[in-house]
């Protein structure tokens, strides 16, 4: 085709005024022009990336972590999945009309239905019912998530220590065990436990142990440091700072001679074992000794 | 300071996932005409992306994709018996304003594209609908396909061009 320089430059939109009147001149543009058309209507098939996303997490990611741990641990997890497998076929499949969706890999952002966004650290989980959710936005947690709530109707986490509910904001919830822990980074939050009923502003955070119960001032971050591969604690008693340790490492933690109650204000990051337990026992002056998944603590002289 | 000149960490990851699938993606589905395929595939050259992590720098990471995807669509293909599911890549438009004999003229136009398009090689139905379908730039088709900025204005040209010959006769 004699033209051909021109019609490469049309299609990469490199033609001068001039040019495009030649090349509109000539006969076979009308038949370029109807092919070009024809091919802009079409439609790219659906690829959902989040849902990809979800589908690769849920799927390959899994095994790539066991890699890392122990021959026993890899047992321990491929029991888990196994556990997890039969519970979620158990779940999703059941013939209910009350769908129920957990969501338990942890350091990634899930999409609620309403597009609200929930971030669960490490060995957490979230379950909602997804039939209900037009009507209540409620989700059940366990362990400790991070929340960027839409506007909109009411929105609730229950834990079993407590329940909180919002209109739209961000705030964390973390329940271990007895500690029980709600920091509100933007708007407002209610929280409802058996003991209290308030309300938190931005910055405010309030928490519950044993028999405790305290209201605090948080630094002014916009997330928990978690997100960024850190654990952080403001005056937290130091058994649920040992706590957070077993539960990003995956290690057991004995003690001798430690008050746990005593209170810590620090962080520890969450990838590097050895520089975590300096960071939770150098302050006191503590000694540590580790072996495999095992970590024994001690008081100092 | 932290080192995340890789993609070892999970939001890294997860962003080069969100910045690279859809473009996977869709650079598969067009160069091989198998939608599911292609979904299966971009779920394995991020499997390896991942096994590879520490290997790979966050500039590398686009590059290694690709690559990798290529080749192991080309593998998987050529180890398939069946024939491909060609899925149509256009629709038709549902106009309801517009009468029923054009409706019709334009609902064959567009089946007779729909099969010259699929007769057309792989490496120039990609560069053409990457550039029309998904208005990629130049220098981006040139970077995902690996071949120089006047390769790709060649390819869009040939395309083109058999198009039109293979459609002489309804245009």
């Amino acid at each position: 085709m004699e033209n051909e320089e021109l019609i490469r430059k049309w299609m990469t939109d490199q033609l001068t005024e001039a040019e495009e009147k030649r090349l509109k001149d000539t006969a076979e543009f009308a038949q370029l022009q109807k092919i070009w058309d024809g091919l802009s209507v079409a439609t790219p098939p659906d690829y959902s990336v989040e849902e990809e996303l979800e589908r690769f997490h849920s799927s390959h990611n899994k095994q790539a972590k066991v890699i890392k741990v122990s021959w026993q641990l890899r047992w321990v997890g491929v029991a888990a999945s196994v556990m997890l497998i039969s519970v979620l076929s158990f779940l999703l499949l059941r013939p209910s009309s009350n769908q129920t969706i957990l969501l338990s890999e942890g350091l990634k952002a899930h999409y609620l239905p309403d597009s609200s966004l929930v971030t669960l650290n490490k060995g957490s989980e979230l379950s909602f019912e997804k039939e209900k959710w037009a009507a209540s936005r409620k989700v059940m947690l366990q362990g400790e998530g991070f929340f960027q709530v839409k506007k909109g109707s009411t929105f609730e986490v229950a834990t079993s220590n407590g329940t909180v509910t919002v209109l739209g904001t961000s705030f964390k919830v973390k329940q271990r065990g007895d500690y029980y822990e709600v920091l509100c980074y933007v708007g407002k939050v209610g929280v409802e436990t058996s003991k209290q009923n308030l309300t938190l502003i931005a910055g405010d955070g309030y928490r519950e142990f044993f028999s405790q119960e305290e209201r605090f001032q948080a630094a002014s971050n916009s997330e928990p440091e978690w997100l960024n591969g850190r654990s952080s604690f403001f005056r937290t008693p130091y058994y649920a700072v040992l706590e957070e340790l077993e539960n990003q490492y995956e290690v057991v933690i004995e003690t001798r001679g430690i008050n746990l109650n005593d209170t810590f204000t620090g962080s520890f990051p969450n990838e590097d074992l050895n520089l975590a337990l300096d960071a939770v026992t150098m302050p006191s002056g503590y000694l540590y000794q580790q072996k495999d998944e095992k970590v024994l603590i001690t008081g100092g002289k | 300071m932290e080192k995340i000149d890789n993609v070892c960490r999970e939001k890294v990851f997860n962003q080069v996932f969100a910045d690279n699938a859809k473009d996977l993606f869709n650079f598969l589905h067009f160069k091989y005409q198998d939608e599911d395929e292609a979904k299966d595939v971009v779920q394995e050259v991020f499997g390896k992306l991942w096994d590879n992590c520490k290997k790979v720098t966050i500039e590398k990471a686009r590059g290694f994709l690709f690559v990798s995807a290529n080749n192991l669509m080309k593998n998987i293909l050529s180890k398939k018996n069946t024939a491909l599911k060609h899925q149509p890549y256009l629709k038709v438009n549902e106009r309801s304003t517009e009468n029923p004999q054009y409706l019709m003229e334009e609902s064959e136009f567009k089946d007779k594209l729909n099969w010259a398009l699929q007769e057309l090689p792989d490496d120039q139905r990609v560069t053409l609908l990457l550039k029309r379908i998904e208005g990629k730039k130049q220098k981006e088709i040139a970077e995902m396909l690996g071949i120089s900025e006047k390769a790709v204005e060649k390819r869009l040209f040939k395309a083109m061009n058999s198009l039109r010959q293979k459609l002489g006769n309804i245009l």
